[in-house]
């Protein structure tokens, strides 16, 4: 699903934000990618999402190289990927109805099958009541929920968290997780970089961890069956 | 991806109703563009149907050289200017004439003797554009015995290369008014994509392609242009209604001016479209620019 080979990544007068990494994920993986402030967690999930390009090494994506990429071809690279941000990303003048459908708005879906989507999303994630409100006058749980929704609005392969329960109190941050677990559950590979260190004894799955751009540890011993 | 047309407008005038002040400011620009430019292409448009009707009033005069014979040079004519209305007139009547067209002032002329003029063949040129005018009047040159030939168009000559001149310098200044106003225009928009810069960025984020980001921004140009041009054509003729019976009344020589001549309707369609085009140029430009940025 996800192959690094010697993946470095480099900005003008910094030290490597990524140095020399390689990493496997494979298809229906649930992994953590941890470690401390700029140890590179973004930077690996920004260089997954196709917004930045490595310095030097390769990245396959479902099994293509998208280290080379040309800005054409991201977008349909994107549409196998759901994102979901700690600052959850949502636009503040659309209603969460309206959040949920932009991946399927993008993929031009009719406006009934993105209408009967987007009440499933909802559902899936307990504010189908909140459909037609709009995300500033949600709590931060129920607006990361929304934002998972989206995430998951058009079955993505692969599913890429950035630090999602960083805004979150634990009972949200709960939530939120059993919404990405049970993606998983149902084939999702998914991917968050987090710090939290209880998530990680929480949940014991593989856990990835960077120290200062370089991969120190993959922690095979959490690692348990695609999906499970 | 389809093309979904009635999506993506939707998205743009949702886009123009969230964001009234970048629409009103767009479509300001290029209505004041359109205006001034239709106000300099009426102005021409009419100073040449002025002078095609001007220019068909016309006749043309060969005057003839002393003892030279008048029903030669009558049939010369007429052999020269086929189906075209001659008329003799010999000095006499040249005398009457001028005469009569004194008035009250013709005893100037007591004591002119029959002869002071000359005798002359009268050609008439009615619906003849200037052009063909002067090769009338060339070839009525050949006429036996014609000392000169006047057609009394100097002015109108003078007119015609004026308003050539101007055409040629108004259509430099019509592109240089439509690169300004795409520019404004563009800077105008530029600002409502950067108002929705985060907007795009999700969309991005979600898969969209550059397509689809920018197509409502292009149709909002287009319908930024259209409404601009539009009101402006309907400004120019609002003005037209309200100035053309003031300006007959005060310029009897303006009277033969009709809408049609002054803002003929494939000038006000140009007008229109040329709104809509400037708006899609600055749209374009405006993304662009963004685009290259995102």
């Amino acid at each position: 699903m996800i192959q690094l080979f010697h993946v470095t990544k480099e900005y003008p007068g910094e030290p490597p934000s990524l140095s020399d990494v390689t990493l496997d994920v494979e298809k229906g993986e649930f992994v953590f990618l941890t470690g401390p402030s700029g140890a590179g967690k973004s930077t690996l999930l920004k260089l997954v999402f196709c917004a930045e390009a490595p310095t030097s090494g390769q990245l396959l994506l479902f099994g293509k190289n998208v280290a080379r990429i040309g800005a054409a071809e991201v977008p349909w690279v994107r549409r196998h990927i759901g994102v979901v941000f700690q600052d959850f990303k949502l636009l503040p003048g659309r209603t969460v109805g309206e959040n949920v459908a932009l991946p399927l708005e993008v993929r031009a879906l009719p406006d009934r099958d993105i209408r009967k989507r987007v009440k499933g999303l909802l559902r899936s994630v307990g504010l189908e009541h909140r459909a037609d409100k709009f995300p500033p006058s949600l709590s931060g749980g129920e607006q990361q929920r929304v934002a998972v929704a989206r995430a998951l609005a058009a079955d993505p392969a692969l599913l890429l968290a950035d630090e999602p329960t960083g805004n979150l109190d634990p009972e949200r941050t709960l939530e939120v997780m059993e919404l990405l677990a049970a993606a998983n559950a149902r084939g999702t590979t998914v991917l968050i970089a987090t710090h939290d260190r209880s998530l990680l004894e929480r949940y014991k799955r593989r856990v990835v961890v960077l120290e200062r751009g370089r991969l120190t540890s993959d922690g095979a011993a959490f690692r348990r069956s695609a999906g499970a | 991806m389809a093309f979904r047309p009635v999506h993506v407008t939707r998205r743009a005038l949702t886009a123009m109703a969230r964001g009234p002040y970048v629409t009103l400011t767009g479509m300001a620009t290029i209505f004041v563009a359109v205006l001034l430019s239709g106000l300099f292409a009426a102005v021409l448009s009419g100073g040449e149907a002025l002078l095609g009707a001007w220019a068909g009033e016309v006749r043309v005069s060969v005057y003839l050289a002393p003892g030279a014979d008048l029903a030669l040079a009558r049939d010369a004519a007429r052999a020269l200017a086929p189906g075209r209305e001659v008329e003799p007139v010999p000095a006499a009547e040249a005398l009457r004439r001028l005469s009569a067209s004194l008035g009250a002032q013709a005893g100037i002329l007591d004591g002119v003797g029959a002869d002071a003029l000359p005798d002359a063949v009268e050609v008439a040129a009615g619906g003849l554009a200037l052009d063909e005018l002067r090769a009338l009047a060339g070839r009525l040159r050949q006429v036996p015995g014609a000392a000169e030939v006047d057609y009394g168009t100097a002015w109108l000559e003078q007119l015609t290369a004026f308003l050539r001149r101007a055409r040629v310098a108004g259509l430099a200044l019509l592109g240089l008014v439509a690169l300004a106003t795409a520019v404004l225009v563009s800077n105008t928009l530029r600002l409502a994509v950067f108002a929705r810069r985060e907007e795009i960025e999700i969309m991005k984020l979600v898969g969209a392609t550059d397509a689809f980001v920018g197509a409502p921004f292009l149709v909002e140009g287009l319908l930024q242009g259209l409404l601009g041009g539009g009101l402006a054509a309907g400004a120019l003729l609002a003005l037209y209604a309200a100035l053309a019976p003031r300006l007959a009344a005060a310029v009897g020589l303006a009277a033969p001016l009709r809408q049609a001549d002054v803002l003929p309707w494939p000038l006000l369609a140009g007008l229109v479209l040329g709104g809509a085009a400037v708006g899609l140029v600055a749209s374009t430009l405006a993304l662009a620019r963004f685009l290259r940025r995102a």
